[in-house]
């Protein structure tokens, strides 16, 4: 696996630029910012001008733009930039939140998966009959219906009519910590009883928050599969005598190339797409604390938050390189 | 007397799409006679390839088979219409008792696993083996006879590790692996480069006659008909122009089409004379022109070629034409 | 061939023409005629492609969710143009500052209102009964009117962000996949930043930082604040609230077009490598010709259904940032803002959610199984392999063309 080492020293270069390039859009959203949001961290109207003074020297705003990138930047890498709002380091406080919100993203993308792979291969199974196109509307009414309708939808079917949920507070983690994300160490552990209320309190926002992905992936997956389905190579194989369920084996492999490049792709996106469903559901995530800092005009956690989400992207780019390569052996690293 | 394996009667397969209906292939029949190599020969489009796929029902929608037989003679004497026959049993025939070799080794191939899995796969399916695994070892042997080199390796390769002539061998093999009655050949040359096409066309030959298979070979390019065929079907646009022996067809034409067709060419049996167009161009097969649908293109047209639909007749012994002329 | 065989005739099957594909061949054809008048000759010029958009709508025709989608994106259109004039009350008009009981009145009741106003330096007085047959917002304004009023909002917001972001999108991509080179690595790289930014995040920061910019320029150029008004058929009054709503508009621009580049880039270097972009270089064809008048028409189709179905997103994500409570506020009739009232009173004031929620659910929904229907018919290989059912068998004269 020489290759791969060498891909991935090649592909991390690639991503210098852009972690770069994304943290200075959000720099330079925040420098031409109009409001002073000093006053803010200092707290607010009754701030002495003392305290002002120095919070402008802690965080080098008196300085050129240049210096202020610098310092912010350089205050990520070493975890020493603190939030102004609870004086925590930022990457501390996205630490905690990114636990609640990657496991938000297992939930949902459990049900992306539990929903779009079975769904979009029926879908393309039966092509052209009623079923499929049942299932197509389907998917386009779960890609057409804002996340905070289906909350509101969801919250008054499973919590206020038959109370399936718990909407409020986080469950405590398991007390034997191996992963670091509750759900998967009680599961570990065979905690039964912290699963259990994981999920009470998860599932909804996650089939929540994976509603549209899995509309999204139902629709690539049958595309996918019929586009493997025309090939040539399917009529060999019916011309070989191959009989249906194994024909359906062979395309759907095939079919399954791009869907599972695809499923990196929607795990980072679902990580990065939390903002509402956290905020209707009161979890405390990183969606939650990125609308924070814009509403609270909270820059240095704006920059870490926006820093995390540029990772997350090109991470989940990498595996899905990753995985083609190891799926498909046409492919070499 | 030849016996008949295949008798193809008045198949039509028509295909259904938002630009119209495309009758691909109307009134074919033909007889497939046992141990010969038969070509089906035209112009791209004339339906050849849709002639062949037809006869174990390889259509896919929105084509659909609306008429005709194919009275397939088994070994024991019985006989059964191959587009009857229910999804499960004409499986057990398809590259089992009639195998097709495609024109594209590139992409006939899955991708994804290797070529000896494909070939024993073929085994497989038919019960010729047990398992995936034995099918796998009897592949070495498979690909042996198909002369790939060093067999032994090769099965554990995946098909873009190998060239465009390797590949077709290895689809060669998918289609001989069970010894099937009637091997289907659609262009196998084509995509290949002229190197490897003569090859390929002498791999075929040797195994037919070590075989003693019959073969339908589907080309557009007569040197390749006149080199390996014994019997000749000519097709125009949907229909069968034209059938008799090798030596009868390019000898002695009897449809213009045909004698327009080999003027196009160089005569493979005759001395090189100058070259010639055929004037106009191919119909479009939604609205096929009535009568003879080559009067448009015809020098010999008259009232009768535009009105009336010509049956194949008997000229000689075993040369049918279908033209008004005669 | 036609002249050899109109003597003959033949039984054959073709497809009926329903009612629908009478309609779009009579739709089609006056296109054709409308732009026959400003390009001469242009009509005989294209007749094959004439023949072609005929045969695509009856592929359309043949398609019920795509027509389902179509009807739903031109009652859109239409309520969007139509929409503020259709309501019955005036958005700006707040029942609650007579009588509190309108506040969040349900569906079906009728509120009577004492009221007094001022118009024109005028004291008003006079008494009304409003019937709220949805229901009323949190200022005691008919849902049922500020949905309509909202339509404009949502259409404008829509168009305009369609028209601007992936255009943009559009040329960056064929200049970067044409050109190649220096300019492709820094188009690219700076598409991928933007890529690599979730969209809703960017979005959201910049409609926080926005407003007061964008308020600042209307206030100095007031033609650009009469535009703006008439386009969202707003009263003077609420210019003070427009920064807000545009600083969304320009979010989402700047949003919307890294997605663009990326397709038009692929399918330009694609389309690149074929012989006719090589044809036109070598007569000496500019590159400006060579890419909007040669390589964009072949790279267009999924490109038009991927704006297709962005008209719907487009729709989502602004109502999302207004649920947030960035982008439009009230007065100013907008859909996901009345959502965002009713998630507060949530689920006592359910129709707050429910009525506006079903309403931007069809019309994203109407644009998506259009852009669905669309997928299916621009694209040459799953048109071809749709299989169409024989309605009926007609004696005809032979050899002349239905196609």
């Amino acid at each position: 696996m020489a290759g791969l080492g060498k891909f991935l020293v090649r592909r991390g270069l690639t991503f210098v630029p852009t972690l770069i390039g994304v943290t200075l859009i959000v720099f330079i959203i925040a420098y031409v910012i109009p409001a002073n949001p000093v006053r803010a961290w200092a707290g607010g109207e009754k701030a002495t001008k003392a305290a002002v003074e120095l919070i402008k020297a802690e965080y080098h705003l008196n300085q050129p733009w240049y210096d202020q990138y610098l310092f912010l930047i350089k205050g990520l890498f070493t975890n020493s930039l603190l939030d102004p709002l609870n004086q925590v380091p930022v990457f501390t406080n996205i630490g905690n939140r990114f636990i609640v919100t990657f496991q938000l993203a297992l939930f949902a993308f459990f049900f992306v998966v539990l929903m779009g792979l079975p769904l979009g291969i029926i879908s393309a199974i039966k092509r052209n009959s009623i079923t499929d196109m049942v299932l197509r509307i389907l998917a386009l009414v779960f890609i057409s219906t804002p996340i905070y309708v289906m909350a509101y939808l969801f919250i008054w079917v499973f919590f206020i009519h038959w109370n399936l949920t718990t909407l409020a507070g986080i469950p405590p983690a398991p007390p034997h910590q191996i992963t670091h994300i509750p759900v998967i160490d009680s599961i570990i552990t065979l905690n039964w009883s912290n699963f259990v209320e994981q999920v009470q309190r998860f599932w909804l926002p996650g089939f929540t928050l994976g509603i549209a992905a899995a509309g999204v992936l139902m629709r690539f997956t049958r595309n996918s599969f019929l586009e493997a389905y025309s090939r040539d190579s399917t009529l060999f194989l019916k011309a070989k005598g191959v009989p249906k369920s194994r024909l359906y084996r062979h395309v759907l492999k095939n079919a399954l190339v791009p869907v599972i490049t695809i499923l990196a792709l929607q795990f980072g996106g679902l990580l990065a797409g939390t903002p509402i469903t956290e905020t209707i559901f009161n979890l405390p995530g990183i969606g939650l604390y990125a609308l924070q800092s814009v509403m609270y005009l909270d820059f240095p956690a704006l920059i870490g938050v926006t820093f995390l989400y540029a990772i997350v992207f090109v991470t989940a780019n990498l595996i899905a390189d990753i995985l083609y390569a190891l799926v498909d052996p046409r492919v070499r690293f | 007397m030849p016996e008949p394996l295949i008798e193809i009667k008045n198949l039509s397969v028509y295909f259904y799409t938002y630009a119209g209906i495309v009758k691909a292939i109307e009134d074919v029949s033909f007889d497939i006679y046992r141990g010969e190599t038969l070509a089906l020969v035209g112009e791209t489009g004339c339906g050849k390839s849709v002639t062949s796929r037809a006869i174990t029902r390889l259509i896919e929608s929105p084509g659909r088979i609306v008429n005709g037989q194919v009275i397939y003679h088994k070994d024991d004497g019985s006989k059964v219409d191959l587009l009857t026959l229910s999804d499960e049993e004409i499986r057990e025939i398809r590259g089992n008792e009639i195998a097709y070799i495609f024109q594209d080794p590139h992409s006939s191939l899955d991708p994804l696993y290797t070529i000896g899995y494909q070939v024993g796969e073929a085994m497989e399916v038919h019960g010729k083996v047990k398992n995936i695994k034995e099918g796998i070892t009897k592949a070495v042997n498979v690909l042996r006879e198909v002369m790939l080199p060093d067999p032994e390796n090769r099965v554990k390769n995946y098909p873009h590790e190998l060239s465009g002539g390797m590949k077709q061998r290895v689809v060669i093999g998918v289609g001989i692996a069970n010894n099937p009655r009637l091997l289907i050949a659609d262009e196998p040359t084509t995509a290949l480069d002229v190197t490897v096409q003569a090859q390929i066309l002498d791999l075929l030959n040797e195994l037919k006659k070590k075989y003693n298979a019959t073969v339908l070979l589907i080309t557009h390019n007569l040197g390749v008909v006149a080199e390996t065929a014994q019997r000749v079907v000519v097709m125009y646009a949907g229909k069968i122009v034209e059938i008799g022996t090798v030596d009868q067809v390019f000898h002695n034409p009897l449809h213009p089409y045909t004698a327009a067709l080999l003027k196009a060419v160089p005569n493979p049996l005759g001395e090189i004379e100058t070259l010639e167009s055929i004037p106009g161009t191919v119909p479009n097969l939604i609205t096929p022109p009535t009568g003879c649908r080559f009067h448009p293109r015809c020098p010999f047209a008259t009232q009768t070629c535009r009105t009336e639909v010509p049956s194949l007749k008997e000229i000689e012994p075993n040369h049918f034409v279908a033209c008004h002329r005669y | 061939m036609g002249n050899n065989t109109k003597e003959a005739y033949e039984e054959r099957e073709e497809y009926e023409m329903s009612i629908l594909d009478k309609i779009s061949d009579k739709i089609i054809d006056g296109v054709a005629l409308f732009i026959n008048l400003i390009k001469r000759d242009w009509k005989k010029r294209n007749q094959s492609k004439i023949q072609e958009w005929k045969l695509m709508a009856y592929a359309l025709n043949r398609s019920p969710p795509a027509l389902l989608g179509l009807v739903i994106v031109i009652a859109y259109i239409i309520l969007g143009i139509i929409g503020p004039y259709l309501a019955s009350w005036p958005y700006d008009f707040f029942p609650v500052m007579y009588n509190s009981t309108s506040r969040l009145a349900a569906p079906g009741s009728n509120v009577f209102l004492n009221v007094t106003m001022v118009k024109n330096w005028h004291v008003i007085h006079y008494t009304t009964t409003v019937h709220y047959s949805i229901g009323s917002d949190l200022f005691g304004r008919d849902l049922l009117s500020v949905l309509l009023a909202g339509a404009r909002t949502a259409l404008v917001l829509d168009v305009f962000i369609i028209l601007i972001g992936p255009t943009f999108g559009i040329i960056l991509g064929l200049i970067s996949g044409y050109h190649g080179g220096a300019i492709d690595e820094i188009i690219m790289r700076i598409t991928d930043m933007f890529l690599a930014f979730p969209g809703l995040i960017l979005a959201i920061a910049l409609s926080a930082v926005l407003p007061g910019r964008i308020q600042n320029f209307l206030n100095y150029h007031p033609f650009a604040q009469t535009l703006v008004l008439k386009l969202f058929a707003l009263e003077p009054r609420d210019v003070n609230n427009l920064g807000k709503l545009l600083a969304v508009f320009v979010a989402l621009i700047i949003v919307w077009w890294p997605g663009y580049t990326r397709i038009a880039r692929g399918s330009t270097l694609t389309e690149r490598e074929n012989l006719y972009v090589e044809a036109a270089r070598a007569i000496g064809l500019s590159s400006r010709t060579i890419m909007f008048r040669h390589i964009l028409p072949n790279i267009i189709g999924p490109i038009l259904v991927m704006i297709t179905m962005d008209f719907g997103n487009v729709i989502l994500t602004e109502a999302g940032l207004s649920f947030l409570g960035l982008g439009a506020v009230p007065p100013i009739p907008d859909w996901g803002n009345l959502i965002n009232q009713g998630a507060q009173y949530f689920p006592q004031a359910w129709w707050l959610v429910a009525f506006p929620g079903i309403v931007i659910v069809t019309v994203v929904l109407g644009w998506n199984l259009l852009g669905d229907g669309l997928r299916d018919i621009l694209d040459p290989r799953t048109r071809r392999s749709m299989e169409f059912k024989v309605k009926k068998k007609s004696r005809t004269e032979g050899g002349e063309s239905n196609a």
